[in-house]
């Protein structure tokens, strides 16, 4: 279920990038005034943005020498068959680089990655992380901090040991200053520019791309110890549904029991190991740029699956150049990126304003047990009969 | 705040570790891509 979720999300999100040309059915255009050649038609369609079975050109790229003889040093291939099979990568080329980036010399998906980038990004990112942040000033006004009922007992109960809470730190920090470099790669030349300079700007994101680069590692390392410190205690169960239902008290006045992490906190947990799990390896193929692709891949076992079928797409195509591999990835990076982001907005609100008490948790790792008894009645339990019992190599008393 | 200063301090030194690592290995593009005879420097 969950992979049929990410894999319709994955598609809705990059393949319409990756097939903006294709996108729509496409129209048969008479060409018979060209001689099949483009006509006023085509270059319309294309100016609109409309879908063209541009295979009348791309398939045109002349013959073999053997085939049509007599035809000189480019055999069956006139400059424009050969521009053309240029245009379209069909060409057989030496180059100097000798890879498959350096093999494409023309290609078109980097406009409509900029094109992409610089605007439905931008816009719906951008909108996205101030959208959040408008709900919670608004719900913060309409129900204020989620107070503590019960009135401190003084006694407290360690929420978080030293190493859980350096690491929670060490992942926060490090996605905070990814967040910040990340969000001024892609604005700096919109926003920064204008205002300060390119000179400015510049320096600014020569900054953030080595902050990104370097702090990322942090950021998988903590990633890899959050999810293995903390995976046992976010598995679903019973109590969930319960939380689910009272809305966590968060809405209306109940208080549902809960163990070390509620449904609400099982959500964030997830939310960061899947979302930042995807982020950490498009960014590792971003680092390390034509070594390591993924979208071809990845729309290959798409197809396989038959998931585009199932919102009436055709195939994708997996014939992607090189650049086209890193376009597609550095917007998968930002898009997931951006939906992490506005998801830790929430968490930081209701871990710091919105809820009275949350912070200790994760400041001194102490927290009142009236707090504890609120908000995580059964773990507090647990908890207070751990502390109650025996040590395991205690000896009766004679 | 001991942990989370702690947290910070270990982040900077992994990213420090990593600069000087990926250095070494030669990471970037224009390494990976360049040579005597393609790029001017």
């Amino acid at each position: 279920m969950l992979r049929a979720l990410l894999s319709i999300i994955f598609i809705l999100g990059v393949a319409p990038i990756a097939s903006a040309q294709d996108a729509g059915a496409p129209v048969e255009i008479d060409r018979s005034a060209t001689g099949g050649a483009q006509t006023l038609e085509d270059i319309l369609r294309r100016q609109r943005g409309e879908s063209i079975d541009d295979s009348f050109r791309s398939n045109n790229i002349g013959g073999d020498a053997t085939s049509v003889p007599g035809l000189g040093p480019l055999g069956g291939a006139s400059d424009p068959e050969l521009w053309r099979a240029l245009r379209y990568n069909k060409a057989d080329i030496t180059v100097s680089d000798n890879t498959e980036v350096g093999k494409v010399l023309v290609q078109d998906g980097g406009m409509r990655w900029y094109q992409f980038r610089q605007g439905p990004l931008a816009q719906y990112g951008g909108w996205l992380l101030l959208g959040t942040m408008a709900l919670l000033l608004v719900f913060f006004v309409l129900r204020g901090r989620v107070r503590i009922d019960a009135p401190a007992t003084g006694r407290t109960v360690t929420r978080f040991a030293s190493f859980e809470r350096m690491t929670h730190w060490m992942l926060a920090g490090s996605f905070i200053l990814l967040g910040i470099t990340g969000l001024l790669v892609l604005f700096g030349r919109m926003f920064i520019a204008p205002v300060f300079g390119k000179e400015a700007n510049s320096v600014i994101l020569i900054a953030s791309k080595w902050v990104h680069n370097n702090v990322s590692w942090a950021f998988m390392l903590a990633l890899v110890l959050v999810f293995v410190m903390w995976v046992r205690h976010n598995l679903p169960n019973r109590t969930d549904l319960v939380w689910i239902s009272q809305f966590g008290g968060i809405v209306g006045k109940k208080h549902p029991p809960a163990k070390k992490f509620n449904a609400g906190q099982k959500m964030i947990f997830w939310s960061v190991i899947v979302l930042g799990g995807s982020i950490s390896v498009s960014g590792l193929s971003l680092l390390f740029p034509f070594e390591l692709p993924l979208m071809g891949k990845t729309f290959t076992l798409l197809n396989d699956w038959g998931v585009p079928g199932w919102i009436g797409m055709a195939p994708l195509d997996t014939a992607l150049t090189p650049q086209e591999e890193m376009q597609l990835t550095s917007l998968w990076h930002a898009m997931v990126a951006f939906v992490l982001m506005a998801i830790i907005i929430a968490h930081i609100y209701i871990g710091s304003v919105g809820m009275e008490g949350a912070y200790d948790a994760m400041g001194s790792g102490e927290v009142d047990e009236a707090w504890a008894h609120q908000h995580h009645s059964i773990w507090l339990d647990e908890v207070k009969a751990k502390q109650g019992a025996a040590p395991k190599d205690a000896t009766p008393a004679e | 705040m001991k942990a989370m200063m702690a947290g910070f301090a270990a982040m900077v030194i992994i990213s420090i570790g990593a600069w000087y690592a990926l250095g070494e290995m030669g990471f970037s593009s224009a390494e990976q891509r360049s040579g005597q005879s393609v790029r001017l420097d």
